[in-house]
């Protein structure tokens, strides 16, 4: 009875002060994004230039040959669309370190599709000689013409066209001075110390260059001192011995790819062999870092054995993962292969950097179904490389780690870092273009992925990835077949989710206010949402309530807003709330400003709970100052809602605002 | 008769001071404690209460967790002079409520919140904050936390044992004969350890009963 007559005068007391308050204040924006970097020497910067070294990588694949480019289905089966097409390369690669330099010797085996190809194009380094022959010895002229860096394109001159239909081989043996710079402000294209010789991101390959793709099965042999061994993807062999006393490491990539890469060093593999669905695992270690292959090989386990129950099998007979050294940055994926800085190598499950080498890792994994088992087709269509792979990786960690701190500080990175100007929409062909590629690609990307899934469910999500690999493996695709793909497995339109979130740059910027009413013995709570962009964007929507019992209630919404871009959703609660929280778990690429001055707890009204709430996010941030520059520190246990004073972070001035803001209702909705 | 005056006085001065809104504030304190007062029940008699000074009787709250009020008449002022105490929580990062009083009946002289939780050791990387801001009359908006005074994203917060600390002082004058209730809206009460779990805890209220004047 005392409880009945504290809520009617609650409930009283409400309606009088909304009748007081019911001038409409003009929406708060949320904070706007801040043009800044990560703060140098975190892991959060250490995987951030990892992916974003990733990101050079592929920019400097032939996606930026001139003009014009000719994208084509390459559909393995549909290679034959092009006119003439690699079907094998022998590459033996002899590296003498001291200079440094690279001696490439390559049996190409090509079969000409059409009549009259005499020219052939190849993506190649800049080599500083450089001969072609025929099998009989017949010599062939070449040329070569640079465009990017030590890239360029080596034409082959034949003496006559290609026979159709009928393997021919072409001899090409270079030898190229190595300039070993980062690519781009990323990953090192070779490196060379005391302990690793590698070539990974050299184009020593030879790829056409008239069309877009052309993968090919290949054996690779590698010229070692008799104290080294190579590691490179494929089943390795060997050692052969060379009259010298040097060894040759040979390695059979039976798969039809374009990727490639070799390092050299006092490697000590450790393998498990193949069983249960999982690969040959090997691990190319060097010193002290090998003792941990074993607990390497587990997680390589651990996160092959999640993709492969929500996507599908693994599809490759081999899994090789090669320390490189440190300068190296990040990680590098190609077909079967995984090349990581030695940092990631040597660690325990205890050790403190062991979740981020996790979510490199799997990140790297990931590339193995996105990327290499379903290729992208065209320059918009990288965020089926790297999106899904960091949204698989983000997955994986929420799941192993039991947190979701690699989604949510993506999507922070991604809100809070890029600006409008350089914000662009992720199937943007020219997406490559943004100074913040990498926050609009992995970062969003993953963000986005994460939303579809909330969007449509575990389980049909899952349906979705199958039906996508399913249908694009060993194949390349757009984003349209990935969106097509879902469609087919939801039975629902998705065009709608798919151009507000990839074909459309921004996030959801929006205002909210709550409300508790009394409900007879019940209780509702009315919250509004204005999104501030046009059109305003439309979705689902977490709810979470909270209880005094500790209990609490999820409630998913559906936000489809009227032409104002205001949405009102009404909940029905069986207690008073002592919380409410929006989309808690950031499932939404968004930033939130709460238009109840210091009602951060969004209960309709700024008071001393907010107080207590805001004590325990004291101290966290997302904007750091390291030598007078401002920098992004990733915390993603920042709520934009309880930084009451708006310098991205919660700290004492907050309580000092709020304090202000105390007796602050809710106005009328 | 200079008694009456005082007492309008002192409601003249009241009025002024909610209508600059000095009736709200905020604070930050070491502990005070609760032996500091000793009187539940007053009965000394007042200009006011001719026929009896107002008697204010708690609730009391004895066991675990608890927030209790105690309450002296303030015969000199014509004031009930109430405080709100904060005890026996093992773990404690803050807490708030809304109090509440019948605006008709009593009439907020004063209140002042005192930092809570500090503990019995203080500790110098926290400081402790309270609010209380009677909004709108009747109803005073009240809370208290202890910050780190340099936070960090590192440093994860601790919660703090609590035996007994002052929160809120309040002063009031008493309007109008009959039994009054000073005491918390069970909605609005909470109270959070470091984990940020809901503290199980007693929220006290008080009677203040008065017989009318001449």
């Amino acid at each position: 009875m005392k409880n009945r007559l504290v809520i009617c005068l609650f409930a009283v007391s409400t309606l009088v002060l909304t009748a007081a308050s019911a001038l409409a204040a003009p929406p708060r924006a949320p904070l706007p994004a801040l043009d800044v970097q990560p703060l140098p020497g975190t892991g959060f910067a250490a995987r951030f230039q990892a992916g974003r070294a990733e990101a050079e990588i592929t920019r400097t694949h032939p996606l930026e040959l001139p003009s014009p480019i000719q994208y084509r289905a390459a559909d393995f089966a549909a290679v034959a669309g092009n006119p003439w097409t690699i079907t094998h390369q022998d590459i033996t690669v002899d590296v003498d370190a001291t200079v440094p330099s690279l001696k490439t010797d390559i049996v190409l085996t090509l079969r000409a599709h059409k009549a009259g190809i005499a020219d052939l194009g190849f993506v190649s380094d800049q080599p500083d000689t450089v001969t072609a022959t025929t099998d009989d010895g017949t010599g062939l002229t070449t040329d070569f013409a640079a465009f990017q860096g030590t890239s360029g394109i080596l034409t082959v001159h034949l003496a006559k066209p290609l026979p159709l239909e009928v393997d021919f081989n072409v001899h090409v043996s270079r030898k190229a001075k190595l300039t070993c710079g980062a690519v781009g402000i990323g990953l090192m294209a070779c490196s060379f110390d005391s302990t690793f010789a590698s070539v990974v991101l050299y184009d020593y390959v030879l790829r056409p260059s008239d069309f877009m793709h052309s993968p090919f099965p290949s054996d690779l042999h590698i010229v070692t001192t008799a104290d080294k061994m190579g590691a490179a993807p494929g089943l390795p062999s060997g050692p052969s011995n060379l009259p010298d006393g040097r060894l040759v490491w040979h390695f059979k990539q039976v798969e039809l790819t374009e990727n490639a890469g070799f390092s050299i060093a006092a490697y000590k593999p450790f393998v498990t062999p193949a069983a249960n669905g999982m690969p040959n695992i090997r691990i190319f270690s060097v010193g002290n870092a090998a003792a941990n292959a074993p607990d390497m090989t587990k997680l390589v386990q651990d996160v092959i054995a999640f993709y492969a129950k929500n996507f599908v099998p693994f599809a490759w007979k081999e899994l090789n993962l090669v320390q490189l050294a440190s300068n190296f940055s990040g990680g590098y994926s190609p077909l079967s292969t995984i090349f990581l800085l030695s940092d990631a190598f040597g660690l325990a499950p205890t050790d403190g950097p062991w979740e981020e080498m996790a979510q490199l890792i799997s990140h790297e994994i990931a590339h193995q179904w996105w990327g290499n088992l379903v290729g992208m087709l065209g320059n918009g269509d990288i965020a089926l490389s790297e999106s899904l792979a960091e949204y698989s990786s983000c997955f994986y960690t929420e799941q192993a780690f039991q947190n979701r701190s690699q989604i949510i500080t993506n999507n922070l990175s991604y809100v809070y870092t890029v600006t409008p100007a350089q914000d662009m929409a992720m199937t943007s062909a020219s997406v490559y273009g943004s100074p913040k590629y990498f926050d609009i690609i992995y970062h969003k990307g993953s963000a986005v992925m994460d939303t579809l899934r909330r969007e449509l469910g575990d389980d049909v999500m899952d349906a979705g990835m199958k039906e996508y690999v399913a249908e694009f493996n060993h194949d390349f695709a757009h984003v349209a077949n990935l969106r097509a793909a879902m469609e087919k497995a939801s039975g629902r339109d998705l065009s709608v989710f798919f151009d507000q979130w990839l074909n459309r740059p921004g996030r959801v910027n929006a205002e909210l206010a709550s409300r508790i009413v009394a409900d007879g013995s019940a209780w509702k709570v009315r919250v509004r949402m204005r999104q501030l962009d046009d059109p305003p964007r439309t979705f689902k929507l977490l709810i979470t309530v909270d209880f005094p019992d500790n209990t609490s209630q999820d409630f998913t919404q559906q936000v489809t807003p009227d032409a104002t871009g205001e949405t009102i959703i009404e909940l029905s609660v069986p207690q008073h709330p002592v919380r409410v929280r929006v989309d808690p778990q950031r499932m939404l690429v968004r930033a939130f400003s709460v238009g109840t001055p210091g009602d951060a707890n969004m209960t309709g009204l700024c008071d001393g709970a907010d107080l207590v709430e805001l004590a325990l996010r004291n101290g966290h941030k997302i904007m750091v100052t390291h030598q007078g520059q401002t920098y992004f520190s990733g915390d993603y246990n920042w709520n934009e809602l309880y930084d009451i004073n708006s310098d991205y972070a919660v700290n004492p001035a907050d309580e000092t605002a709020l304090e202000g803001w105390i007796g602050t209702e809710a106005e009328a909705f | 008769m200079p008694i009456k005056f005082v007492g309008i006085l002192c409601r003249a001065m009241t009025m002024l001071a909610l209508l600059l809104g000095l009736g709200c504030s905020s604070g930050s304190a070491s502990a005070a404690k609760k032996g500091a007062v000793t009187a539940d029940v007053v009965s000394t008699p007042g200009d006011i209460a001719t026929a009896g000074a107002p008697t204010f009787v708690n609730d009391p709250q004895d066991k675990g967790p608890a927030v209790s009020f105690q309450g002296t008449w303030q015969d000199a002022k014509q004031l009930l002079h109430v405080t709100v105490w904060v005890h026996d929580f093992p773990h404690l990062v803050g807490l708030a409520g809304h109090m509440r009083y019948d605006p008709d009946a009593l009439k907020l002289v004063t209140v002042t919140p005192t930092g809570v939780p500090v503990g019995d050791t203080p500790d110098p990387l926290y400081e402790s904050h309270a609010i209380a801001k009677d909004s709108p009359a009747g109803r005073i908006l009240a809370g208290g936390a202890r910050f780190m005074t340099k936070p960090s994203m590192y440093t994860p917060l601790a919660d703090i044992a609590v035996s007994s600390e002052l929160w809120l002082t309040l002063d009031f004058q008493v309007l109008k004969p009959g039994s009054h209730k000073l005491f918390f809206d069970p909605d609005t009460t909470m109270a959070r350890s470091a984990d940020g779990k809901l503290v199980v805890a007693s929220w006290g209220s008080a009677t203040i009963a008065w017989g009318g004047g001449k």
